[in-house]
């Protein structure tokens, strides 16, 4: 009898137990201390107003001017209206890679990244549309593939392949083709501020709204906000490291640059696109000055060898910026002439890797995976 | 004692219940597997998978066969709850069951092979040979009574997924400072009601207590006929907030709930399915009995459950590091573990090194899986080997990898000097994970 009462008691313990943890004792006072009260709610919300939205929005506005740059220079195709257009689209370029890593929500449903940003193109698809008798107008671009339409396909009717301004220009002004160069230049602008627009207007409330619906998917699971975000975060990540730093370097090749590699060769601007995109993995950790991951990881007192995870996580992206200035040569040159300064940056981005796909995903509980398969 | 299980005699309605709950619940789980594209992101997807060791010649079928194969499966657990052709129905799912489960190990799940155990059980268990369509159509002699064993058996198995489950939460991590469930519970502040509560430490050590206690002790109170029903409750309940705090896990609380109704006395069983139809005025006058093989056999088989377990003392080091001995073990929710790998490929004749990129090669849950388990990163080592042969015959194999247990930070856990490609497979001793 005695054990059956002994029992008994340890039952009445363990349900004792399962009702705190349900919430019977809920008049009891929230204890103060490492983790209690963050609001996860509030830090999708100031991820959202102070980053991700304003993030498409400046992409919108700069889709806009390069649109009407390309206009400007398909109607007067000189040395200035092209300077003007390639600034326009450098413009664009800041915009679109603050805007890169949010593969989620509009800009995945809506595919973006490939249809306004897909590497490798085709250049000679591109040559031979311009030099066919098909049409090149915004309706044939928005229906075409892939490989011959977006930013990147701008950029080499703007550069080139890297060939001296002069032939670049005279490809616009003579030859047999000039005029439809001019019209498939303007197309693409059109059909880039089209798409970005889309997924701009998508995040408004006036839009599609999934502000709100982005700040209202708090649960943790593999479709909450964190999570999707934490995810697109760390890919990006990834694949800058891997494919826009790695690659070029040549550490794939046994240590021989792979200068052909870098992003935007032509144009020179592979490390602004590395640099911008590091200081957008900062603001999106800290929510630009809102609550942020950082608040969350401090909030349950995260740490990494002694010292607060979310210390260490900033002072490796600022590492990583330092890295970036000291890399003064396009990519595509400093991988021969300034290997070091390369190896530097690489081997930061292979430590954020680490600490953003181990030890930030672990101690916000977000599950490192698209795969939403079952666990125990 | 033991001759008492094997010559003592118990009511067949709990095996009843038995036989239909598996096959309901395994004929949901398998359409919602279905229906939920696993079977082609698990089973046909991927270009290479992880055959547990031995098992390298299980393949998975091309095309269409996986599906066929889930196809089949349903179509058993249909028939075990019907209780039609039951034999065939259960030697036939626990075949596919656990050929599925072999393919590969990233898909390892200790419900699943929860599953695969009942499933060879009931292989065995008389369940069919009452309230089934095989009694009604004469293909076997109805029975009221069935040697307690069968009854037993199921119960014990149960019972050592709890027990275990429950002794492998004393550790420091789980019991001092209450890692995981600090940071999964924290990860739950989105729920109502309780989301606050959720981020207090406290409520995070009274679960990780309250759950060390409920796995360790709960069968010993779901045995006594006594306190089987009350323990019965406190199983649901216990379940009911897994379920509710840790969707990500699936069926596992629902299997756990419907299969613990074995320990729930005879009588109630008996009322339920005569209530629903069951007449057991017509039993055949043939005793079912035990023999002596079997029981050896099965006397065996538990001593095996019993011992795997604990097969991790053979290793040293840090089991949530090495894991050698770690599946197999009912160590469920045990630990957050999160990893990174980097693998190198290494040609000895001129020292180049290349990197490479395992996203290339494997789908994202089998690089979720494989970067925190040496064995996998091991095998992973090996089929890198073999896809360089042609350009690098003696290439080695290098894994820089990092991992963090239960919040406690990244660290390197592989020594990077080691060429994995010369390392072997198997049981032994992986020397070149780290201790800590």
């Amino acid at each position: 009898m005695n054990l059956k009462i002994w029992m008994l008691a340890i039952l009445g313990a363990i349900l004792l137990s399962a009702c705190t943890l349900s919430g019977c004792s809920k008049d009891e006072k929230p204890e103060d201390g490492p983790g209690s009260n963050f609001d996860r709610a509030t830090l999708l919300q100031d991820l959202s107003r102070n980053v991700i939205v304003p993030a498409y929005a400046q992409a919108n506005t700069a889709a806009i001017a390069l649109q009407q740059a390309m206009e400007q220079f398909a109607t007067g195709a000189n040395q200035a209206n092209l300077d003007a257009a390639r600034a326009a689209w450098n413009t664009m370029m800041d915009a679109w890679m603050a805007c890169e890593m949010f593969h989620l929500g509009p800009q995945y449903a809506e595919n973006l990244d490939q249809r306004i940003a897909y590497s490798p193109i085709n250049t000679a698809l591109i040559e031979s549309e311009i030099s066919g008798n098909g049409p090149v107008d915004a309706e044939y671009i928005a229906g075409t593939g892939v490989t011959r339409k977006g930013l990147h396909a701008t950029e080499y009717l703007l550069y080139g392949a890297g060939d001296n301004d002069p032939s670049v220009l005279e490809g616009f002004i003579l030859g047999a083709h000039a005029e439809r160069r001019r019209t498939y230049l303007r197309s693409l602008s059109m059909d880039i501020a089209a798409r970005i627009n889309v997924v701009h207007q998508a995040w408004q409330p006036t839009g599609g709204n999934h502000t709100a619906t982005f700040n209202n998917a708090t649960q943790s699971d593999i479709n909450g906000s964190l999570n999707l975000m934490v995810n697109a975060w760390i890919e990006n990540i990834e694949r800058t490291r891997r494919d826009k730093v790695q690659a070029p370097s040549g550490i794939e090749m046994g240590g021989t640059p792979q200068p052909m590699l870098a992003e935007n060769r032509a144009s020179g601007r592979s490390m602004a696109n590395i640099r911008i995109a590091i200081a957008q993995w900062k603001r999106v950790f800290t929510s630009g000055d809102g609550l942020g991951m950082d608040d969350n990881l401090n909030a349950i007192d995260a740490r990494y060898q002694g010292e607060p995870l979310a210390a260490k996580v900033l002072s490796e992206l600022d590492l990583a910026l330092t890295n970036c200035a000291a890399i003064t040569l396009p990519l595509d040159q400093a991988v021969e002439q300034q290997p070091a300064e390369v190896n530097a940056l690489y081997l930061t981005l292979k430590r954020l890797t680490v600490l953003t796909k181990i030890d930030v995903a672990s101690n916000l509980g977000v599950i490192v995976t698209f795969s939403d398969n079952d666990g125990d | 004692m033991l001759a008492r299980i094997f010559t003592g005699r118990t009511g067949i309605a709990p095996l009843i219940t038995l036989r239909i709950v598996f096959g309901v619940l395994m004929c949901a789980s398998l359409l919602r597997f279905t229906l939920k594209g696993w079977i082609t992101e698990l089973y046909v997807k991927p270009g290479f998978h992880f055959p547990y060791w031995g098992f390298e010649w299980v393949k998975p079928f091309a095309g269409t066969g996986m599906h066929a194969v889930f196809a089949l499966m349903i179509g058993c657990t249909v028939l075990i709850a019907l209780g039609a052709l039951y034999r065939v129905a259960t030697v036939l799912f626990f075949l596919l069951f656990t050929y599925v489960e072999l393919i590969d190990v990233t898909t390892y799940l200790n419900h699943y092979y929860f599953i695969s155990l009942v499933a060879l059980l009931l292989c065995f268990v008389p369940a069919h040979r009452a309230f089934s369509l095989d009694v009604r159509f004469g293909r076997v002699r109805p029975v009221v009574e069935v040697p307690s064993a069968w009854l037993r058996m199921v119960q014990l198995q149960m019972a050592l997924v709890y027990f275990f489950a429950g002794i492998a939460k004393i550790n420091g991590d789980w019991l001092l400072e209450a890692m995981p469930l600090r940071i999964w519970l924290h990860a739950r502040s989105d729920l109502p009601v309780i989301g606050g509560l959720l981020q207090r430490s406290g409520v995070a050590f009274a679960a990780s207590w309250a759950a060390m206690l409920f796995d360790t002790l709960i069968a010993f109170f779901l045995f006594p006929r006594r306190t089987a029903v009350a323990a019965y409750a406190v199983v649901v309940v216990f379940h009911a907030l897994t379920a509710l705090l840790f969707p990500g896990i699936g069926m596992f609380p629902f299997i756990m709930m419907a299969m613990a109704l074995v320990f729930v006395p005879v009588p109630v069983h008996e009322r339920l399915w005569t209530q629903l139809g069951w007449n057991k005025e017509r039993p055949s006058a043939a005793a079912l009995g035990i023999p002596a093989a079997a029981r050896a056999a099965l006397i065996a088989w538990f001593a095996v459950q019993f011992l795997v377990p604990f097969r991790y003392l053979l290793y040293p080091g840090r089991l949530f590091y090495n894991e050698e001995g770690y599946r197999f073990s009912w160590r469920v929710m045990l630990m957050e573990k999160a990893g990174a790998v980097f693998f190198t490929v290494k040609d000895p004749a001129t020292g180049r090194t290349i990197p490479v990129d395992d996203a290339r090669y494997l789908t994202e849950l089998q690089r979720k899986q494989m970067c925190t388990q040496p064995d996998l990163i091991l095998r992973f080592a090996h089929h890198l080997r073999d896809e360089f042969r042609d350009r690098i015959p003696d290439a080695e194999v290098h894994a820089e990898a990092y991992v963090s247990v239960n919040g406690h930070g990244s660290r390197p856990f592989i020594d990077p000097a080691v060429d994995l490609a010369r390392e072997h497979d198997g049981f032994a001793e992986k020397k070149w994970v780290y201790d800590e």
